[in-house]
């Protein structure tokens, strides 16, 4: 009884979420780790909202101008599953090479951020996984960071 | 009145020197730091918490940009009300310029001490840092703390009022460095710093006295936890030595500090001075408006 429950429960998820095109047809080896996220959907829909903030944003937008929202937001949230422990694995340029010559500044850099707070704050996360993926990301600055 | 314009007079010339090379920094927009990282306003000035100054460059501006803050903060005690109101520039988050003028008001006790009513001591104050090693924010995955060197030159306008106490000088200079780290895992601003200083309840009754007259090192630190992005609540000590012979103490507080946008920020604190002149130590409610970009 309870397995039927399940099994009905499950398709009823994937049938709504189906019909709104938010599935994305992948768990990360470690859902656990990014819970607080929503797992990796939730990754997917953060970032989906944090590439549009950022393609809207007047200070960082034209940098964004070009980017196919669907495949950098599947490369965001590959590298903060991997940040977080989810067991992803990001499959992008390496973060010095694919920003060198840019000319991006600490303040372009934390426009992101704060983009990225938004979106977290909008996706109901935590103030302390907010924290704990800020604290990974911010290294990041040193090698986007045009000196 | 007079007061009032003099504040402006001095208050006025960072801030113009910080406009004008705002105007050029300006392409480079503003108030790129994220929001409370520019900490609030010290009682002496400097961008830190409300006693102890941070190792962080005071107001919004990143390296290409231009920041600042202008406060106002009053501490009232039981039986003193301290004032500061004053201006600091950061320029391109490695160099801070900072200016206060503080009045401490004797109340009752200017009547008792022979000085009048209300008698009140004032201070102008002149500092500058300099960040030197190490990033607060972003070296999360490195030990180094954020380090800078500061120094206050202290004008304490009450000499006469000061040697009748014994107290030799009316101008001091304070040396200080200052180590902050935040741990964004753990929510956690931690500052620890020493200061040399010969000053008298921070230079208010003057610098030196009966028990020494070398710059003394002192401790000050600080640890925030933050509530969220824009709210941190955090304790603050620091040590002050007893120069005069009139049992001064150290020196706490327990705050809170809201930042509501990057051009506002309210702290409001419970603070104990320790000792000033008359037993019993001087407790109250400090608080602090900064206006900041």
């Amino acid at each position: 009884m309870k397995k039927t429950i399940l099994i009905a429960l499950t398709a009823a998820t994937f049938a709504l979420t189906g019909l709104n095109g938010a599935t994305f047809a992948k768990a990360a080896p470690n859902e656990a780790a990014i819970a607080g996220f929503g797992g990796y959907d939730g990754l997917m829909k953060i970032n989906l909202d944090l590439v549009a903030r950022v393609k809207a944003n007047p200070l960082i937008g034209s940098l964004f101008k070009d980017t196919d929202a669907t495949r950098l937001a599947t490369l965001l949230s590959d590298q903060f599953c991997e940040l977080l422990g989810g067991g992803c694995t990001y499959t992008g340029n390496d973060m010095k090479a694919a920003h060198q010559g840019m000319g991006i500044k600490t303040h372009h850099f934390n426009a992101l951020a704060e983009d990225l707070q938004r979106a977290m704050d909008a996706a109901g996360v935590s103030q302390s996984e907010q924290f704990r993926l800020i604290g990974k990301l911010a290294p990041m600055k040193r090698d986007i960071n045009d000196q | 009145m007079a007061n009032l314009s003099k504040v402006f007079k001095y208050a006025l010339a960072p801030i113009a020197a910080g406009l004008a090379l705002t105007s050029a920094a300006w392409s480079q927009g503003y108030s790129g730091k994220l929001l409370a990282t520019g900490g609030v306003s010290t009682v002496e000035g400097a961008g830190g918490g409300g006693l102890a100054p941070w190792a962080l460059i005071t107001g919004y501006g990143t390296e290409n940009q231009i920041g600042g803050a202008a406060f106002a903060t009053i501490v009232n005690l039981d039986d003193y009300r301290l004032r500061s109101v004053g201006a600091a520039v950061g320029f391109y988050d490695r160099v801070e310029i900072s200016f206060a003028q503080q009045a401490f008001d004797t109340r009752d006790v200017g009547t008792a001490l022979g000085l009048g009513r209300g008698y009140t001591f004032k201070q102008n104050i002149f500092g500058a840092k300099v960040k030197i090693a190490g990033d607060a924010i972003y070296d999360q995955d490195r030990l180094l703390p954020q380090i800078s060197v500061g120094v206050q030159h202290k004008q304490n306008d009450n000499g006469n009022v000061l040697a009748a106490l014994g107290i030799p000088h009316d101008k001091g200079t304070d040396y200080y460095i200052t180590a902050s780290k935040l741990f964004i895992d753990q929510r956690l601003l931690a500052n620890v710093g020493v200061r040399f200083t010969k000053a008298n309840q921070i230079g208010i009754l003057g610098f030196g006295g009966p028990n020494g007259d070398k710059l003394k090192p002192q401790f000050e630190g600080s640890l925030a936890f933050l509530v969220r992005r824009d709210l941190a609540l955090g304790v603050e000590a620091r040590t002050k030595r007893d120069f005069i012979g009139l049992d001064e103490s150290t020196a706490w507080d327990a705050f809170v500090a809201w930042f509501p946008t990057k051009n506002a920020s309210l702290t409001v604190a419970y603070v104990d001075l320790g000792r000033i002149v008359i037993p019993g130590r001087q407790r109250g409610v400090y608080a602090s408006l900064q206006l900041s970009f």
